[in-house]
């Protein structure tokens, strides 16, 4: 009886084991972008009209369109919520709400290599966004 | 062989095993490397071709990223297409990033700079950003997505993420 049950019990740990690998298998978990095919390379007619924004803390805010990102200046890029009311903006330092102020400059670096195979690039600059 | 023994036997041997197993099964695999990244061409053909890189990594705890642009062209001496470096004038190359933080569910912006150009005639061109002790977009998983293109009539290249898999930040 007791063998009986130890069996039954193992059976029911299998189970979950299953069910458990099968959840963490689901969309939830990070993974390729889904406009990448399998070389991480973009895939042009898969990229999605919108995509969700993060604030700074990391919570959804709203979404943009994509094609808006295209431009040279991407400084004001309205975010709407889900009945397309906007609810702040979108720049090279990231959200801000309505009524809060953009967030400030920050740099990035850039690296020009007149021989790409230098380990030490030809010039150096570093502007503000 | 006893029942008693056969019960520790199944007990210590077996079922302790298992209950590991599916221990560890359920804790998630924290992302200990420190550079992701992934390298190849978005663009080929038999006479030029755009090899790009793009990074997410540690860089002071807070995430670094990067992505890298390299015209190629056909060998002249070596008749092999992507063979040789390929400058390109001033504003012929351009590149950028999106940064991404996993929100649970999908892949959300959280950064996006704007295009940075070659200043004078180059064949690579590099933009990347130390983002600091402190994640942009709070702690989670983070990946980049670099876009750089070469102008050669058209502009040609693409976009290529930094890997399958985010970088935890912080670490």
């Amino acid at each position: 009886m007791k063998i009986r049950l130890t069996v039954l019990a193992i059976t029911a740990i299998v189970a979950l084991s299953v069910i458990s690998v099968t959840i963490a298998n689901n969309e939830t978990v990070p993974g390729r972008l889904p406009w990448m095919d399998e070389n991480g390379i973009g895939i042009e007619s898969l990229y999605p009209d919108t995509i969700g924004v993060v604030d700074n803390t990391g919570q959804v805010v709203g979404t943009l369109e994509t094609r808006l990102l295209d431009a040279d200046d991407i400084s004001n890029i309205p975010v709407t919520d889900s009945s397309g009311k906007v609810v702040g903006h979108f720049g090279p330092n990231g959200f801000w709400a309505l009524g809060e102020a953009e967030p400030s400059g920050s740099t990035i670096t850039i690296e020009e290599y007149d021989d790409p195979s230098a380990i030490v690039p030809s010039r150096t600059r570093v502007v503000t966004e | 062989m006893n029942l008693a023994f056969t019960q520790k036997f199944l007990t210590m041997k077996v079922i302790v095993p298992i209950i590991v197993l599916v221990g560890s099964m359920a804790v998630a695999i924290p992302a200990f490397a420190h550079a992701i990244y992934e390298d190849g061409y978005t663009y080929a053909s038999d006479h030029d071709c755009a090899w790009n890189r793009a990074e997410i990594s540690h860089g002071s705890g807070g995430g670094y990223a990067k992505s890298d642009i390299t015209a190629k062209v056909k060998g002249v001496i070596v008749r092999v297409r992507c063979y040789d470096y390929f400058p390109r004038p001033a504003n012929y190359l351009k590149n950028r990033y999106k940064l991404y933080r996993w929100n649970g569910s999908s892949w959300s912006l959280c950064r996006s700079t704007s295009w940075h150009y070659n200043s004078r005639e180059t064949a690579k061109l590099v933009i990347y950003k130390n983002y600091g002790s402190t994640p942009p977009c709070g702690a989670g998983e983070y990946k980049t997505e670099g876009f750089g293109y070469f102008k050669n009539g058209t502009w040609k290249g693409g976009s290529i993420e930094s890997g399958n898999s985010g970088h935890t930040l912080p670490d």
